[in-house]
């Protein structure tokens, strides 16, 4: 699959306009800064692992193909990064898990630390889950649902902040909880929490 | 509750549960852009120059010759046309090394600038109009600018409203609006002209002279050190220093020039070592001086600790 969307917008960065670096900018970094963190071992490290990866990610954007997904080709090169840190640390990094033929759960199931795997406390886990599977989905679907069910604005409301229509909201929405469903099931089931609930979600149900 | 219904509800439990994303600080955000914006604008180049190369070379050489031929024809000289884009932070509507001709700059609400003037650096914060009269001259009609002059041939001037600021190879930084002048110094001398007197403002052992005239020609002077966060927005623009067989005494004065701290090396021995020491492969952003720098310099057996203003060099 090609991500065409992705390859136009690094077509449009290496033509050097300014309005695609920004819009890159404000979409790609908290993501690749929260896939970071997850990893890091201090605030600090984090901080030169995201500026390193964002370095090589420009030094690199005449490579990208569109193969995969612009996060996904980040999350690549922030592996990298966070793995040379590791090694040249003699430290062993806090997580290892493979899912090596599928690259978009690979990115965002490896910004889930081993935690995942029972001893923590299952909000963190949780937390973890739910922004992998939004930093996955499209920049407008993951902000759509955190105004609608975290910040509790109504479609009208969105509607006008939005500046569109009522009915395109309320489409966007239909397709942002699709996609997060998605995404979501397909972390948790990547990351070998598959579960016996008959819901999706209603493991996490308090 | 049929299975849409049912997701919604799930949805809503989870997200409130768990909030919203954690986002990076402001200011970490835009200290990162700016050093990446700098890697774009580098890249943006080295993609320009394969396209060029590769257009170039089915022509062959006589081709190629006579296109730069015509590039260098069609070039406007420098006397007309003395200012390059260096850097842009912000929603700048400039391409990377873009020329100006003689004329007014503009930067808007969201948008500041580096530009090459002759071999000074000016910088223009957001919501500056700096206007070219003849080379080294400019007027600023309203903003920041921070002029960062090494040259020794050629002085800057800086025409405002208020009166005229002309430097002799320093580092300074002009605000001029409606109600005031302001100047401060980070390195050298420079003479602020007013219509009622002609002021001398310096800068020395760490601190730097800030006059303000208000609109009845009263001047409040004080003094910002020359290494205070006032000089930060300038510092995140300047360019990385390409190390490439670059001295690590080079790497130690841009430094120091960068961040407005002074040299003190601890023996002779010590500053010649530094001078024959070459450096090669990568480069070193000024976001981050404090934590790469000793790292850079550990590579030529050098240490750097920061006492205040000074950076003291010494061997490892």
């Amino acid at each position: 699959m090609l991500h065409k969307a992705d390859k136009t917008l690094v077509e449009r960065l290496l033509k050097g306009e300014q309005k695609a670096f920004d819009g890159f900018y404000a979409t790609f970094f908290p993501r690749v800064f929260r896939f970071c963190a997850l990893r890091a071992p201090s605030d600090s490290v984090c901080q030169d692992l995201v500026q390193q990866t964002m370095t090589n990610a420009m030094r690199g954007l005449h490579n990208y193909r569109g193969e995969a997904s612009l996060m996904t080709w980040l999350c690549q090169i922030a592996r990298n990064e966070i793995a040379t840190w590791y090694k040249r640390h003699g430290d062993k990094e806090s997580a290892t898990i493979s899912f090596d033929h599928d690259l978009e759960l690979r990115a965002s199931v490896e910004s889930i630390p081993a935690a995942l795997e029972g001893n923590q406390e299952q909000d963190e886990t949780l937390q973890m889950l739910v922004q992998s599977a939004l930093d996955q989905l499209p920049t407008a679907y993951g902000d759509l649902l955190e105004l609608k069910y975290i910040e509790g604005l109504s479609v009208s409301e969105i509607a006008i902040k939005l500046e569109t229509g009522e009915t395109a909201v309320q489409s966007l929405l239909a397709r942002a909880r699709k996609a997060f469903k998605q995404a979501f099931t397909g972390i948790q089931n990547q990351a070998g929490s598959i579960q016996s609930d008959n819901h999706w979600g209603a493991r996490y149900e308090r | 509750m049929n299975d849409e219904v049912q997701d919604e509800v799930q949805i809503e439990a989870l997200l409130k549960r768990i909030g919203k994303r954690p986002m990076p600080a402001e200011a970490l955000q835009q200290q990162m852009k700016a050093a990446t914006e700098q890697e774009w604008r580098k890249a943006v180049i080295r993609k320009q120059r394969h396209r060029i190369g590769r257009w170039l070379l089915p022509f062959g050489a006589a081709a190629a010759a006579c296109t730069v031929y015509f590039m260098v024809a069609i070039t406007p000289s420098p006397s007309t046309t003395n200012l390059r884009l260096l850097a842009s932070h912000g929603s700048c509507e400039f391409s990377p090394n873009q020329q100006f001709a003689d004329g007014k700059l503009a930067t808007g609400s969201d948008c500041s600038m580096l530009v090459l003037a002759g071999s000074d650096q000016i910088y223009l914060n957001n919501d500056t109009v700096l206007e070219t009269q003849t080379p080294g001259v400019f007027a600023l009609r309203q903003g920041r600018i921070f002029v960062d002059s090494a040259s020794d041939t050629q002085s800057v001037t800086i025409l405002t409203r208020w009166g005229k600021i002309s430097d002799v190879g320093t580092q300074f930084e002009v605000i001029s609006d409606q109600q005031a002048l302001q100047v401060t110094m980070r390195e050298g001398i420079v003479n602020v002209e007013l219509p009622t007197q002609t002021l001398t403002v310096t800068a020395q052992d760490g601190m730097g002279d800030q006059i303000i005239v208000s609109d009845n020609q009263d001047v409040i002077q004080k003094t910002v050190p020359t290494s205070s966060h006032h000089w930060r927005w300038a510092q995140n623009m300047t360019p990385a220093f390409v190390l490439d067989h670059k001295s690590a005494d080079d790497l130690i004065h841009w430094a120091a020039r960068t961040s407005g701290k002074q040299i003190h090396y601890a023996t002779p021995e010590v500053e010649q070592w530094a001078l024959n020491n070459r450096m090669s492969g990568g480069e070193v952003s000024p976001q981050d001086l404090i934590t790469s720098l000793p790292l850079y310099l550990k590579a030529a057996n050098l240490s750097v600790e920061w006492q205040n203003d000074v950076m003291v060099i010494d061997a490892l």
